[in-house]
């Protein structure tokens, strides 16, 4: 299984810090989420709160429990008395691969937990004291679809000093977030557009550091991307094996390579004439496979579409090889590349700038797009 | 029924498939061809340096240009009537 994490949020009106401070940590078997919310705002906020998500997610990164992890910051951070010293809040949330969970919160508002039908409810917790602070925890089990969101109180404050007196609160967050998850599909949107309410709210003046983030609990979702035909031809069948035994969508991006696979399958490529866009060419269909496009020009152009956005949904509404590639590949989140080496002399004649023509620069190049976004990307050559 | 199919891999794609698609469009909306001539599209057919390549029925022509279609077309639509 596999956790998606998204984290969105904007500062203080006029204050250029970010107060709320978020780390992600990967572990063997888990993914652990700390949040952090420094009091005020600024320099000082972004500080304490840096310091205290730095220091929990390395002792958890180090394999220290999570309980001790957790004592051992209660007991050295510092205490507001009557504000005079720095403090900063803290959430940990911790979800194993099989789906276990473990949520720490210390001063933080309520996380909200969603089912897989996108109904929001709170999350049983058992308090206990820890030094002079309260310390509320939660273990349970996730399943397939299932989320969690971490707030920090900009969240349900939004609205103070803007549209509402006391701020949404923790159950008009929910009503808002029901109404966005039933809009979209992945959790980057729906951090973005939860924030972008919460911003209205305060008029776009927000009046303290407002944070989100959310853990997806889902299935691992992969993707083969076929381009460009092996230099050796004695390869061709290992490489469309190797295609057609992926469990996950297929993509084969290049005519030869699809006229290769519709061989080695013996099965029917069918060419469309349909172009959706008079830049990029037609795509086609081939039983098996979930998308066949053109090769250099499209994977050029699909670059361009994720360079441009941030989950699939920002995409433009076009039906385009480019933009249909882009969006399998954002949905995705462990992507498999089987490329081949061999040249192709016509694409010389082009005279194309030559990190357009050569496919090697071009698989770069995406690859890099892909991995600031997050997703696992691996490669083999033929 | 006639066939032309038009090649839209990369190299012919560049050379102007698209715009040669969108020309043939056009005559065969204008004559009202659109029972006698059918269009497709075919893949890269390995004369990339010789490309547009068109396929007219069975005959394969090389070096098509959004220039020359319409000529070409008429040529060859005309060639079996006559
Ligand atoms: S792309 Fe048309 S012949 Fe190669």
């Amino acid at each position: 299984m596999f956790v998606e994490t998204s984290v969105s949020r904007i500062s203080k009106y006029n204050e250029e810090l970010c107060g709320d401070n978020v780390e992600i940590v990967e572990t063997e078997d888990s993914k652990i989420i700390v949040l952090s919310d420094g009091l005020g705002s600024g320099v000082k906020a972004n500080i304490l709160s840096t310091l205290t998500t730095k220091i929990a997610s390395r002792l958890l990164e180090k394999g220290i429990p999570l309980e001790e992890v957790v004592d051992t910051i209660t007991n050295t951070l510092p205490v507001c008395k009557e504000r005079q010293l720095a403090y900063s809040t803290l959430s940990i949330l911790q979800i194993f691969n099989d789906g276990r969970a473990y949520l720490v919160e210390i001063d933080n508002p309520d996380s909200f937990f969603i089912d897989s039908k996108g109904n929001i409810s709170k999350i049983e917790t058992k308090k206990r004291r820890v030094g002079d602070k309260e310390v509320r925890e939660a273990r349970f089990q996730l399943k397939n679809n299932e989320m969690i969101m971490l707030i920090s109180d900009g969240v349900t404050h939004a609205g103070v000093g803007g549209l509402l007196n006391f701020g949404l609160g923790w159950d008009g967050i929910a009503e808002h977030f029901e109404r966005i998850i039933s809009k979209y599909q992945s959790s980057n949107k729906f951090a973005e557009e939860l924030i972008e309410v919460c911003n209205a709210y305060y008029c776009m003046e927000p009046g303290d550091d407002t944070t989100t983030v959310i853990a997806y609990f889902r299935e691992e979702r992969e993707l083969t991307l076929f381009s460009g035909p092996p230099k050796n031809i004695d390869k061709d069948k290992e490489v469309v094996d190797k295609l057609i035994s992926k469990s996950g969508k297929r993509v084969i991006a290049g005519g030869t390579s699809a006229q290769i696979v519709a061989r080695e399958l013996d099965e029917e490529l069918e060419v469309s004439l349909l172009y959706h866009d008079p830049e990029i060419p037609p795509t086609s269909r081939l039983d098996g496979v979930d998308l066949v496009t053109e090769g250099l020009l499209t994977l050029n152009k699909t670059v361009e579409r994720l360079k441009n956005v941030s989950c699939q949904e920002d995409l433009p509404k076009q039906r385009d090889g480019a933009t249909e590639l882009a969006r399998l590949l954002l949905e995705s989140d462990s992507i498999n590349m089987l490329i081949g080496k061999k040249i192709n002399p016509a694409h010389q004649s082009l005279r194309l700038p030559e990190n357009m023509a050569i496919r090697k620069q071009i698989i770069k190049r995406l690859v890099d797009c892909l991995k600031e976004k997050g997703k696992k990307v691996t490669i083999e050559w033929f | 029924m006639k066939k032309i199919l038009i090649c839209v891999g990369s190299s012919c794609h560049l050379k102007g498939a698209y715009e040669i698609v969108e020309i043939l469009k056009k005559i065969i909306n204008e004559e009202e061809l659109d029972t006698e001539i059918e269009l497709g599209a075919s893949f890269c057919q390995g004369k990339c340096t010789e490309g547009v390549i068109l396929k007219f029925d069975q005959e394969m022509i090389s070096n098509v240009s959004p220039e020359n279609i319409e000529e070409l077309f008429y040529r060859e639509f005309n060639k079996g009537v006559s």
